[in-house]
C-alpha cells in the first residue's frame, strides 16, 4: 500500500504544488487506493495488487494540459535531467556502494588506528609506562615508531579512498541527475531499502551505545586512576579505537542508505535537494580550502596549536547552517 | 486491445453515461467501465481524472465531497443539466460517425 503512495509522491515530486495539482494527486490517490483494496478483497497478494495498480495508472503527461503544467512535465521528462537505471544496474550500484562504504569506513578506522599509535608510542617514549612495566627509560625512538605507523596507516587510508573514488567514478551521475526506474524495479528497491532499515538502526545504536559506554568508563576510570597515567593513556586509546569502529558502522550504514535514496530520489536526493546540493557543492571546496588556510596561518603565526583546532568544529557547524539555509532557499523558490 | 487514440473522443460519452442516473466516484466509474465493456477496455486513472477535470471545467459535471456508508470521504461527480445536453450531442455525433464508418466495413 505504501508503495502506491510513494509512487504517486514521486510522480508528483517535480510538479508545482498548485491547488489543482494537489487535488489531482488526492483524487488519483483515492482511485488507486480503492482499486488496491478491491484487488486485495479479490484475494490478490500485496505485491500483485500494487503492481497492477501502478501499471494501470497511466501517464501524467496526459493530465499536464488540463492542469496547466505541460511545461514542467515536459521539462522533467527531458533526457537532460534524468538517468534511466535498469534492474541490473541498480543492483550493481547497491553492491558497489556497500563495498565502497566498507573501504571508506576501513580507511577512517585506519587513520584512527594511526592516531592511537601516535598517542600510545609518544606516551611510551616519555616513559609513562616504565612505572608499570619497569625497565625502559624515556626514549624518543618510540615516538618515531608511532609517527611511522601513523604515516603508513594514512597512506593506506588514502589508497583506499582513491581506489574507491576511481571505482565509483561513473556513479557520480546519480548525485545530480534524477533517477528513473520502472515501477516494478522501483518496488524491489523500496523493499530492499525497508529491509536495510533495521540494519542501519542497529549499526547506529551499537555505534552510539559503545561510544557512550566508553566515555562513561573513561570518566569513571579518570576518577579511580587519577594518578596512573599509563591506565589513562590505554583507556584513551581504547576510546579512540571504539570511536573508529563506530565511525565505520555509521559510514557503512549511511552510505548504503544513501545509495538507496539516490536510486529512489528520496532523502537527501529528492529533485529539489539535488538542485540545491549542486549549489552547496559549488562553494563547498573554496570554503574548506579557505578554512584550511586560516587554520594553518593562525596556527603557525601564533604557535598555539592547542587552541587553533577550535576552528574545525566552528567551521563544521557553520557549514551545516549555511547548507540548511541554501536548502531552505532553493525549496522556497519551487 | 483498443488504442487510446481511437477511444479518446468517446471517454466523455462513457463517463457521462455512467453518471446519468446517480452520482459516482472515481474508482466506481473505472470499475463500471471495465465491467460494462466486459474487460475489453479499462480506463487508466490519469485518463479518467483528466476527463473529470475537463468535464467539470466545461460545466458538464459538478463535484462534491461525499461520504460512503463505510465512512470514507471521496469526491463524487454528478451530471449538470448542461451535461445531459452534452451527452445528447455526443450521442448524435457518435450515431452519425458509426453510420459513416460502417459504410467502409465489410
Amino acid at each position: 500500500m505504501d508503495a502506491i503512495f510513494n509512487y504517486l509522491d514521486n510522480m508528483f515530486a517535480h510538479l508545482p504544488k498548485t491547488e489543482e495539482v494537489k487535488r489531482a494527486k488526492t483524487e488519483l490517490g483515492q482511485m488507486m487506493e480503492d482499486k488496491y483494496n478491491q484487488l486485495r478483497a479479490e484475494g490478490r497478494s500485496d505485491n500483485e495488487a500494487v503492481g497492477q495498480v501502478i501499471s494501470e495508472f497511466g501517464n501524467l503527461s496526459e493530465l499536464a494540459e488540463e492542469l496547466g503544467i505541460s511545461n514542467q512535465v515536459q521539462q522533467a521528462s527531458s533526457e537532460d535531467n534524468f538517468v534511466y537505471v535498469t534492474a541490473a544496474e541498480g543492483e550493481t550500484f547497491i553492491e558497489k556502494s556497500k563495498k565502497a562504504a566498507n573501504m571508506i569506513g576501513g580507511g577512517v578506522a585506519a587513520i584512527m588506528l594511526g592516531v592511537i599509535s601516535v598517542i600510545f608510542f609518544s606516551s611510551y617514549a616519555e616513559g609513562i609506562f616504565s612505572q608499570v612495566l619497569g625497565g625502559d627509560e624515556p626514549n624518543k625512538v618510540y615516538l618515531a615508531v608511532g609517527l611511522g605507523l601513523l604515516f603508513i596507516l594514512i597512506a593506506f587510508a588514502v589508497y583506499l579512498f582513491v581506489m574507491t573514488g576511481l571505482a565509483n567514478e561513473k556513479y557520480k551521475i546519480f548525485d545530480k541527475k534524477v533517477v528513473k526506474l520502472d515501477p516494478h524495479n522501483k518496488m524491489l528497491i523500496q523493499k530492499a531499502k525497508e529491509n536495510h532499515r533495521p540494519v542501519l538502526l542497529r549499526k547506529i545504536s551499537i555505534g552510539v551505545g559503545q561510544i557512550l559506554l566508553a566515555v562513561a568508563a573513561l570518566t569513571v576510570a579518570g576518577v579511580l586512576f587519577e594518578d596512573n597515567e599509563a591506565v589513562l593513556v590505554c583507556l584513551v586509546c581504547l576510546l579512540l579505537l571504539i570511536i573508529g569502529i563506530s565511525v565505520w558502522l555509521f559510514i557503512s550504514g549511511g552510505a548504503i542508505q544513501n545509495a538507496y535514496d539516490k536510486l529512489l530520489n528520496e532523502g537527501d536526493y529528492t529533485v529539489e535537494r539535488r538542485k540545491s546540493e549542486s549549489v552547496v557543492q559549488r562553494w563547498a571546496s573554496p570554503y574548506w580550502t579557505l578554512i584550511v588556510v586560516v587554520y594553518l596561518a593562525w596556527s603557525f603565526i601564533t604557535s598555539s596549536w592547542d587552541k587553533t583546532w577550535i576552528i574545525w568544529p566552528i567551521a563544521g557547524i557553520l557549514f551545516g547552517l549555511i547548507s540548511a539555509i541554501v536548502h531552505a532557499a532553493t525549496s522556497n523558490k519551487e | 486491445m483498443i488504442s487510446s487514440d481511437v477511444i479518446r473522443g468517446y471517454t466523455d460519452i462513457i463517463i457521462l453515461y455512467l453518471l446519468m442516473d446517480e452520482p459516482g466516484y472515481g474508482y466506481e466509474i473505472s470499475r463500471k467501465i471495465s465491467e460494462r465493456s466486459q474487460g475489453l477496455y479499462s480506463m487508466k486513472e490519469t485518463t479518467l481524472y483528466s476527463a473529470f477535470n475537463r468535464l467539470e471545467k466545461n460545466g458538464y459535471l459538478r463535484s462534491f465531497a461525499g461520504t460512503e456508508t463505510g465512512g470514507k470521504t471521496r469526491t463524487y461527480y454528478e451530471l449538470t443539466p448542461q451535461g445531459h445536453t452534452h451527452y445528447q450531442l455526443k450521442k448524435d455525433e457518435w450515431l452519425i460517425t458509426k453510420k459513416v464508418v460502417d459504410q467502409f466495413i465489410k
